[in-house]
């Protein structure tokens, strides 16, 4: 019956999702329109000798002259067969410059994510050990400088110190094309923009640890194991930690979103052919189909991770079948 | 234990918001007497000197000089002029937002609330930057906007500000909502709702003056998370437009330039970090002492 409540959850969530797809890719198609230059204006801006005619035959040869809201719906349903039209800057059909730069980002959200959660999680326990000593407050103070710092700025440190100074790693780019392939040539390019994205990261992420393992650590289990004699560590790690973990997850989860952002400068400062990257320079270079499906793409990433965080939330601790039924609504 | 006694101490006998105070205060009297300090050394942020680009420090400039040879330390004044402005207009204008969708959430409760709150995490957990750099590149006169408003030079700043409070209410939203359900049930809302008082004006005149403290801390940290969103959508060229600098602005061309001249992309960084830093430390014991701490799992 728990089961049930749970999937019946889900598929709310999903609902709420798709819907929150929708509005988003809708906004963002009317924003676009509103960009400066759309694709006429470019042309008759390369060509004088374009008349005020010519321009209006063009505009209704390319559906411009129709009402949004009827090219929107056009553009949805093709969307929705897997059409995403041809991207203007690149020449070819969107999907062919999408999918590897999707993956190259994936990699380093990937790889952030890995990164951060390994400091963090240690960070935040030691912290949580003794709030208000003085590793809670030096983390507490780290923690702050990571959300305060620019992240292009910190990106440029990095590379001053790491690529201009001692020259160790490039500054940013990719591996030559003969070694794309060849995943060791990679290492080096990421080294600099995983650690810029994992910065921010960290500070979140040690901050949500710390918070759940203080909560955690004021369950009765927790003063049971601490009576029966179990060690201080052991009780740290094993009773806190595993049970701190849980609210955690979701946290992380919620935090895609921003580190997608990240991971747009982390792309534009580096280099990297990325979505992050692809996004900004379709934009400012009015690639209206690329933008689109670039834009709905990264939301419909993170509203996925965020139904996925839900879902492992629920197998991850029973209690939640029945106790996140009743929390609906709640505003969490 | 130990957090309660740092919590009792008053604000200014804590060294650290003490020193963050000082700092800010510091930042914004160097940019408020930016045109003072510039007649005092004779320089000025816009004079170009091209026999000048990418000098070091010297007793003329005292941090440097531009790409364009222009005066690094009244760039960065300047700049901090900007950047402070959005800064503090940005905020509020998000804890304006953030203060009514609060208020309406917590206090009608319901079905309004439910709808409410998951607009705010859906904000807080969509990818906002790309959206707002589709709203930055947004052409005001497509919007309808007489070309005058469109046209005019402080036509970016309005935009980002705007922008940036779009972003940035969160926090405030769900500080407001949380001290708003407290409130609700006290017993002068009662009576007020007894005396036959609207709606709004049980908002305005009972419950609004008592989620002041909440406000307070909210828009601290918003005016934070404000100047780092205004810095990076300046770097990315869709912020303040130049010639008018702002920190973030200024770094525009500083990574083409790190090779050639390191220390263009040194001080607006650190500018922008430190204020930032300052701001989030303060706005976290005041935080202490008004919301109290690990009540809220995120700020």
């Amino acid at each position: 019956m728990g089961g049930r409540t749970v999937n019946g959850r889900l598929i709310g969530r999903f609902g709420q999702s798709l819907m929150i797809l929708l509005l988003v890719s809708a906004g963002s198609y009317g924003l676009i329109g509103l960009m400066p230059g759309d694709p006429i204006d470019l042309m008759i801006q390369a060509d004088p000798r374009l008349t005020a005619e010519d321009a209006a035959r063009l505009k209704a040869l390319e559906g411009l002259d129709r009402p949004l809201l009827e090219r929107y719906a056009d553009w949805l349903f093709a969307a929705v067969v897997g059409d995403f039209g041809d991207s203007r800057l690149y020449r070819v059909p969107v999907a062919d410059v999408l999918w590897p730069r999707l993956w190259s980002t994936l990699t380093l959200l990937g790889l952030a994510m890995v990164l951060a959660l390994a400091v963090a999680i240690p960070a935040g326990v030691l912290a949580a050990a003794k709030p208000g000593g003085v590793a809670d407050r030096t983390i507490n103070l780290a923690c702050f400088a990571g959300v305060s710092i620019p992240p292009f700025w910190l990106a440029l440190l990095l590379i001053l110190i790491f690529a201009v100074s001692l020259g160790w790693l490039p500054a940013s780019g990719a591996p030559p094309s003969g070694q794309q392939h060849n995943p060791l040539a990679h290492v080096p390019y990421l080294i600099l923009p995983v650690a810029t994205l994992s910065a921010s990261a960290v500070a979140s992420y040690a901050r949500h640890v710390r918070s759940a393992m203080i909560e955690a650590m004021t369950e009765d289990w927790v003063r049971t194991a601490r009576a029966k004699g179990a060690s201080k560590a052991r009780v740290l790690w094993r009773h806190g930690l595993r049970n701190a973990l849980l609210p955690v997850t979701t946290l992380v989860a919620l935090d895609i979103g921003t580190l997608f952002s990240g991971a747009l400068i982390v792309e534009t400062v580096f280099a990297r052919p990325g979505m992050g990257k692809l996004i900004y320079d379709a934009i400012l270079g009015n690639d209206y189909n690329l933008a689109m499906v670039g834009l709905t793409l990264a939301t419909a990433v993170t509203l996925a991770a965020n139904l996925g965080a839900d879902a492992l939330y629920g197998r991850l601790d029973p209690r939640v079948r029945t106790r996140a039924d009743s929390a609906e609504g709640s505003g969490l | 234990m130990t957090l309660a006694k740092v919590a009792d101490r008053p604000l200014w006998q804590d060294p650290v918001p003490v020193i963050c105070g000082g700092i800010l205060v510091v930042m914004a009297g160097a940019a408020t007497l930016a045109p003072v300090i510039e007649a005092a050394l004779g320089v000025d942020a816009t004079t170009v000197d091209l026999f000048g680009r990418f000098q070091p420090a010297s007793t003329e400039h005292p941090l440097g000089q531009d790409e364009l040879g222009r005066d690094m330390l009244a760039r960065l004044l300047r700049g901090g002029q900007v950047s402070l402005l959005v800064g503090f207009l940005g905020a509020g204008l998000a804890a304006a937002i953030g203060t009514a969708i609060g208020l309406v959430a917590g206090y009608l409760g319901g079905r309004i609330d439910a709808v409410l709150m998951r607009l705010t995490d859906t904000v807080i957990a969509l990818p906002i930057l790309p959206l707002l750099i589709v709203l930055a590149a947004v052409d005001l006169e497509k919007l309808g906007l007489p070309s005058a408003i469109a046209e005019a030079e402080n036509a970016s700043l309005w935009k980002i500000i705007i922008i940036v409070a779009l972003a940035g209410w969160t926090t405030t939203a769900r500080l407001v909502r949380a001290a708003t359900l407290t409130v609700r049930s006290r017993t002068y809302v009662e009576a007020a709702v007894a005396n036959g008082a609207s709606t709004f004006r049980i908002l305005w005149r009972h419950v609004l003056p008592n989620v002041s403290g909440p406000i307070l801390v909210a828009v601290t940290l918003s005016i934070g998370n404000v100047i780092l969103l205004e810095s990076v959508l300046s770097f990315l060229g869709l912020g303040i437009q130049p010639p008018t600098p702002s920190w973030g602005a200024m770094l525009t061309n500083a990574q083409t330039l790190v090779w050639e001249a390191p220390h263009l992309a040194l001080w607006p960084g650190l500018l922008v970090f430190v204020t930032v830093l300052a701001i989030n430390l303060l706005g976290d014991a005041l935080r202490d002492r008004i919301v109290g701490r690990d009540r809220i799992v995120e700020g």
